[in-house]
């Protein structure tokens, strides 16, 4: 193909797109002359260039929707249902052959005689009716009454106009007629759009991912140049100079690769309008955050699971609208889309407010197909059973989506999303609609990972799918294992883990050996649902790895989702945590996630929250997890002063630091010396706590005075043991605020 | 080795001559058409993956990409060798992938007329991946089709039957 026929592909794919954007929005505003301004540019651009290209039928048909755009544009017809539906179907003939011609190099051989046919004849009441209708324009009434002349008094470039003859009959316009105008089309439109043309560059994909693969290399030259200079002063400053280029050019690249939602957003509105039409109902379609940036081939990961949310979204959830009326509702349905992003994240919600999902029916449902044990279904929170809707097998049978309002293929969206490292959760509530909720990494091509260890060689384990990692030293691993059978298990707080040993998944001949010199860690994974501990020899630093794609003899192993290459140059495969439980065995709804529904429900007459269980001078407190931001440890001497109050500089802002044990001022002195400090949060307030030791999360009962019902203040019950609570609204503000630099109190006290 | 042999040969200059690498596995000298390869990789230590099918003589980097590599030694039944190995990196329809051989050799040129299909007594196994040989002066260069090589191919094609067409073709 050449490149001529290929610029012109591009191109009128994009003019579509605008073109079918504009039509569904032509709906509602029937009378924008913007909007038609654009369509007869999308058509009158494709007609222009086919004619010295040569593709006859695309030719013919785009005239005949020209000619049918020209009467709209020019106001002597306004833009009903039925042309807008016939001018979708151009559009969507005109895709085909697109298609065809990127195929095959040739138009095919369809018929169009019909749909053509069908626009001519939505052209002919143009003359009656706008003779009568004598619309706003002033000049259009002497155009109707002399429709032969019209195109004399008509601006010349207006090919619509030059041949007002049916276009079959005009098989074959000159070419010098058809390419002027479009000529004078694109310097008409030129002030607009110039700005965008000229600073803008059209980049085959395939060379932006050569680009990213390059800069990984790059990076990888780069971590091993700096290793290998950094005893020479000389060299600091140039490989200090290369590592700042090389990090700016990365973030350049992943730039490049990012395209706003927007390019999946804007095919909604046609599905929504075809749909509700077929369907009876009553949409009104909003969005949000368009330009919003998501990486390539990431939007085009979820281009099918937003499709078939809004397609799930008209179907079970909005109601007729009789049935709207009925419940008090408005007649016409709403359906927003909305994307924001979240740090590393991008959030796409996808929400109606149609009948919503009732949990009782799932719950039920859930139970008939044995999806899950019935004294497990009682536990389950309505959130949790709600999740019920993503298990494969919950929605394969018709009357299933009847009955729950969804569920056509939900396991198939949280698939796509989680192949791509996303998450996806669903809320709901019957009567007021359902929220669908994509959780999609900014970029694919760069994770953060934990690199983890295993028969000598290193693989990484995307951090995204880790909860926690558990150290086994050698000395307890002969009892830390704990066995069914020949099933391995952990007790993490109690509740019983099933483990995977990396080792014997991966060399199934192996010798059960258990812990090395330096004991086991245990990560602790989540994976679709999912919970296990994966065992490991030992661990190295987390890293923001690059990843590869593996040939398909290795992706058909089953165990990796990629390979990369680490600072050292070293090669890893990337594990798939969803595979390795697949593979091993872990149940779906294993007994922890139930019992800990349980426990949260039976805990609700004595409120149980998480804490963080630290040590601080020798005792034991507790600061509520859900107000914890992080846990930093760094050297002392990162902690300044102001007056008597200890502050850190933590990400550039001043936190108070709260040292009620004087684990500071034992430190003092000793310049290696290093503390924990845990960031918390109080209202809008930030502080960090001195602590010597995080020990670990648990959750804590309340305690009541005896001989009252009063829930006692500041103290819980932690693992069997009294715990204070540190109060976060006891740490002074800083003196900017409050000019006494209050002098700093114990809090936090153990009771028993 | 030097490029005359069979150029010089008098009877028809015209005669369809094919560039070859050879590469050396074991005592055997084998040939790659140079139009299937790439890159040459020397000296690389591939990464295992565990679990792969054995033919899998595991990952290397290159440019930027991580390259599946196919072991000769381990399609012709041979002992593996420890250490370092040269990498031919083959271009086929299903994308790139390296073949591990214990060195590279220079490039011959050799023409059709000493071409030789393989034999009918040739295993089943050395039959699929080989195409024939090329009578060299001092011996055979025996033919690898690049295409049969590729690992989705090997995949389709598995068997354990265990080659013995190296020894053969020496």
């Amino acid at each position: 193909m050449d490149d001529l026929t290929k610029e012109f592909l591009i191109e009128s794919q994009e003019g579509l797109d605008r073109m079918e954007r504009c039509l569904t929005e032509l709906e509602q505003k029937p009378q924008d002359a913007a909007l038609l301004a654009e369509i007869f540019r999308s058509v009158h651009t494709i007609k222009g260039t086919t004619g010295f290209l040569g593709f006859k039928r695309l030719e013919k048909l785009a005239h005949s929707g020209e000619n049918l755009l020209g009467v709209l544009r020019d106001g002597k017809l306004a833009a009903d249902a039925p042309m807008i539906s016939a001018l979708l179907e151009l559009l969507d003939s005109l895709r085909t052959i697109l298609k065809t011609i990127e195929a095959e190099e040739t138009e095919g051989t369809g018929e169009d005689a019909l749909l053509i046919g069908r626009l001519d004849l939505l052209r002919e009441p143009a003359r009656v009716a706008v003779a009568a209708g004598a619309r706003s324009r002033a000049n259009s009434p002497r155009e109707a009454v002399a429709p032969s002349a019209a195109p004399a008094v008509a601006a010349a470039s207006e090919a619509a106009l030059l041949v007002p003859e049916p276009a079959a009959l005009t098989p074959d316009p000159p070419v010098a007629a058809i390419s002027a105008p479009a000529a004078d089309a694109s310097n008409g439109r030129a002030p607009a759009t110039s700005s965008a043309a000229e600073s803008t560059l059209r980049v085959d994909v395939a060379l932006l991912n050569r680009m990213m693969n390059l800069v990984g290399e790059l990076v990888l030259t780069r971590n091993q140049v700096l290793q290998a200079t950094a005893a020479d002063a000389n060299m600091t400053l140039l490989s200090r100079r290369l590592d700042m280029v090389t990090a700016d050019l990365r973030e350049a690249v992943m730039k490049a690769r990012m395209q706003p939602v927007s390019n999946v957003f804007s095919k909604v509105p046609r599905m929504v309008r075809d749909l509700s039409q077929s369907l009876g109902r009553r949409v009104r379609l909003q969005t949000e955050g368009q330009e919003t940036e998501l990486d390539k081939s990431l939007l085009e990961a979820i281009k099918d699971p937003i499709t078939h949310a809004v397609r799930n979204a008209l179907d079970h959830g909005i109601e007729l609208p009789e049935v709207r009326h009925a419940a008090g509702k408005d007649p016409e349905g709403l359906l927003s889309l909305r994307a924001v992003q979240e740090g590393s994240h991008v959030i796409v919600e996808i929400s109606d407010d149609g009948t919503g999902i009732a949990v009782e029916k799932v719950r039920s449902k859930a139970i008939e197909r044995k999806l899950i044990a019935p004294e497990r279904a009682t536990q389950l929170s309505e959130r949790e059973l709600l999740q019920l809707i993503f298990l494969p097998g919950f929605s394969t049978a018709a009357e299933v989506t009847n009955v729950s309002g969804r569920g056509v293929g939900m396991d198939v969206v949280r698939t796509n999303v989680e192949k791509i490292g996303g998450k996806v959760e669903v809320d709901s509530r019957v009567g007021r609609g359902t929220t669908l909720r994509l959780r999609i990494p900014l970029t694919l091509a760069i994770i953060p990972a934990l690199i983890v260890r295993s028969l000598n060689q290193s693989f990484a384990l995307p951090q995204a799918a880790l909860s926690e990692l558990v150290h086994i030293p050698p000395e307890q691993a002969a009892t830390a294992f704990e066995w069914i059978e020949n099933a391995p298990l952990y007790r993490l707080r109690g509740q019983l883990l099933p483990l995977v040993f990396l080792d014997r998944l991966l060399m199934p001949e192996r010798e059960w050996r258990l812990a090395g010199d330096r004991g086991n860690f245990i990560a602790v994974l989540d994976a679709d649902g999912r919970r296990f501990g994966l065992v490991v020899d030992s661990l190295a630093d987390p890293e923001e790895i690059v990843v590869k794609p593996l040939s398909a003899v290795l992706k058909d192993i089953g165990l990796y989702s990629g390979a990369t290459v680490l600072g050292n140059a070293e090669l890893a495969l990337i594990l798939d945590p969803g595979l390795i439980a697949v593979r091993a065995g872990i149940s779906m709804h294993n007994e922890e996630e139930s019992t800990r529904g349980g426990e949260e429900e039976c805990g609700t007459e004595a409120a149980r929250m998480d804490y963080l269980l630290v040590e601080a001078g020798g005792r034991h407190a507790a600061v509520p997890l859900g107000d914890v931001l992080r846990i930093e440890q760094m050297p002392l001497s990162r902690i300044e002063y102001f007056g008597p109050r200890p502050l850190l500089n933590f990400e550039g802002q001043l936190l108070p630091v709260e040292d009620a044990a004087g684990i500071l001022a034992a430190g003092e002195g000793d310049p290696e010396a290093k503390i924990v400090v845990v960031v918390c949060r109080e209202g809008n307030r930030q502080m960090g706590i001195a602590v010597s030791h995080v020990l670990d999360v648990a959750a804590g009962d309340s305690l009541f005075e005896a001989g009252s019902s009063r829930q006692t203040d500041g103290v819980t019950l932690l693992k069997q043991r009294v715990t204070g609570v540190i109060n976060l609204g006891g740490v002074p503000p800083l003196p900017a605020l409050e000019e006494t630099a209050g002098e700093a109190q114990l809090v936090a006290e153990e009771v028993g | 080795m030097n490029r005359a042999p069979t150029a010089s040969r008098s009877q028809q200059k015209a005669q369809s001559l094919v560039e070859v690498c050879s590469v050396r596995v074991g005592k055997v000298l084998f040939g790659v058409p140079i139009t299937h390869i790439l890159e040459i990789v020397g000296a690389a230590r591939p990464r295992p993956v565990p679990l792969a099918p054995a033919y899998v003589g595991g990952l290397v980097h290159y440019r930027g990409d991580v390259l599946t590599t196919v072991s000769l030694r381990q399609l012709l039944a041979l002992p593996l060798k420890e250490g370092a190995q040269d990498i031919l990196v083959l271009e086929s329809k299903g994308g790139c992938f390296g073949l591990l051989v214990d060195s590279v050799g220079e490039v011959l040129t050799a023409s059709a007329a000493d071409y030789e299909p393989n034999p009918s007594i040739l295993e089943e196994r050395p039959r699929q991946l080989l195409a024939g040989a090329y009578k060299l002066k001092d011996g055979l260069l025996v033919m690898l089709d690049p295409e049969r090589l590729e690992p989705m191919r090997l995949d389709a094609t598995r068997h354990d039957s265990s080659p013995s067409g190296a020894g053969r073709a020496a």
